[in-house]
């Protein structure tokens, strides 16, 4: 009897510290004692090699999921208004800065202002794009009102420039990417945002 | 003489409870819609960034070791189930029927006190951060604002933090509740068992 509590006993004591001594042996003999605590995809990011002593950060990059060359800003395409369904469509040249997940754009929405006079545009339908994407984005906005959406989509390419141009502001900015919520009460005025290609 | 079969399907929901964690962990927290995920498990843990999986070694081998003893704890309450009448089997059941009720104890508390220690030494280390206590709720979900000061930008971000307990924590908690009956069922037997 005693024979069977000493062996579940040595069992108790095997099951853990057989693991615990296997992994700390193994960095203790590497002489790496943080590759206990930190994630081996991690660590490739603060090696030597990677911390700039002639190693290769991009490949860190690429281990974490991130694409080394997707740190680019979004590149203007087209701005066109459909009149027969009132809605406008950017479309932008993208590079996915991620290569295992997908960034889904829930909500975009913000507040165009005229002195007294204001209108919303917002995203008319989620936006998915798919992990290490590369090529055209289309987003379509709609409004309250669609007329002023057909103006400023004329105003923002150069077609119209009204004389109340230099009034219009943007405000009240609500981005929903992936759950993260981003919201800006002021983006200032329209010549500010747009800068050269103002009106 | 009569069986504990209490005993037996504790060892067998053990068992099944190890096998479920593998595939979905007793607690998950979601920060933003999918961008980290946080799987806490006691036997196999791990999160989750930009879809990447990372694995802590120290924890890891943490995990691996209490599958193994979860594992043998299981198969004990069988055995004791079929060799009930040998006298190394009380050994077997005292072995058996304590380690869902420590392991499930023993998740919750350290659950509860992560939550609650981890904001704590963010908000010592980054004094610009704020992180509140706890961080985010046991179950449920919850807004983290990030501090406009932290993001040099003039905009207000936050983020959707959703915690759930999945089934197999649940499975964890039934296996906790059978093994006690297992106890209480093995006490009455052997107070019957007694000469008078």
């Amino acid at each position: 009897m005693d024979k069977v509590k000493w062996g579940l006993r040595a069992i108790t004591l095997a099951c853990v510290l057989v693991p615990l001594l296997c992994v700390t042996v193994q960095c203790f003999l590497a002489d790496d004692l943080l590759g206990l605590l930190v994630p081996p995809q991690l660590r490739a990011l603060t090696s030597p090699a990677a911390l700039g002593q002639g190693g290769d950060l991009s490949s860190a990059f690429v281990a974490l999921g991130i694409n080394p060359s997707g740190f680019e800003m979004p590149r203007f395409k087209d701005l066109m208004f459909d009149e027969s369904t009132s809605t406008a469509t950017l479309k932008l040249e993208i590079t996915s800065p991620l290569t295992r997940q997908s960034i889904t754009l829930n909500e975009l929405s913000f507040t165009v202002r005229n002195g007294t006079r204001s209108f919303t545009i917002e995203l008319k339908d989620k936006v998915v794009i798919e992990a290490n994407y590369t090529g055209t984005l289309s987003l379509s906005f709609s409004s309250s009102d669609p007329d002023a959406l057909r103006r400023l989509v004329n105003i923002i390419k150069g077609v119209e420039r009204p004389v109340y141009v230099e009034d219009l502001q943007f405000s009240d900015l609500s981005i929903d990417v992936n759950g993260i919520l981003i919201t800006v009460r002021d983006l200032g005025e329209i010549s500010e945002l747009f800068g050269g290609k103002s009106p | 003489m009569k069986r504990n079969w209490f005993a037996l399907a504790t060892g067998a929901l053990m068992l099944v409870t190890v096998a479920s964690s593998l595939h979905s962990p007793w607690w998950r927290a979601e920060i933003g819609s999918g961008l980290i995920t946080v799987n806490a498990d006691p036997f196999y843990t791990s999160f989750k960034v930009f879809g990447v999986s990372y694995v802590i070694p120290i924890i890891f081998v943490l995990n691996v070791g209490l599958t193994a003893l979860f594992v043998a704890s299981g198969i004990a309450l069988v055995v004791y189930t079929i060799e009930q009448e040998k006298g190394y089997s009380k050994h077997l059941l005292s072995f058996g029927w304590r380690r869902p009720l420590y392991v499930v104890v023993g998740f919750v508390a350290v659950l509860v006190l992560s939550l609650h220690v981890i904001p704590l030494v963010v908000n010592t280390i980054a004094r610009a951060v704020e992180v509140s206590t706890p961080m985010v709720p046991l179950m449920g979900s919850s807004i983290i604002r990030l501090p406009s000061n932290v993001l040099n930008i003039p905009a207000q971000v936050s983020i959707t933090v959703t915690t759930t307990f999945t089934h197999s924590f649940f499975l964890g908690v039934a296996t906790v509740a059978l093994a006690i009956t297992t106890r209480a069922c093995h006490r009455r037997m052997s107070s019957a068992n007694k000469p008078t």
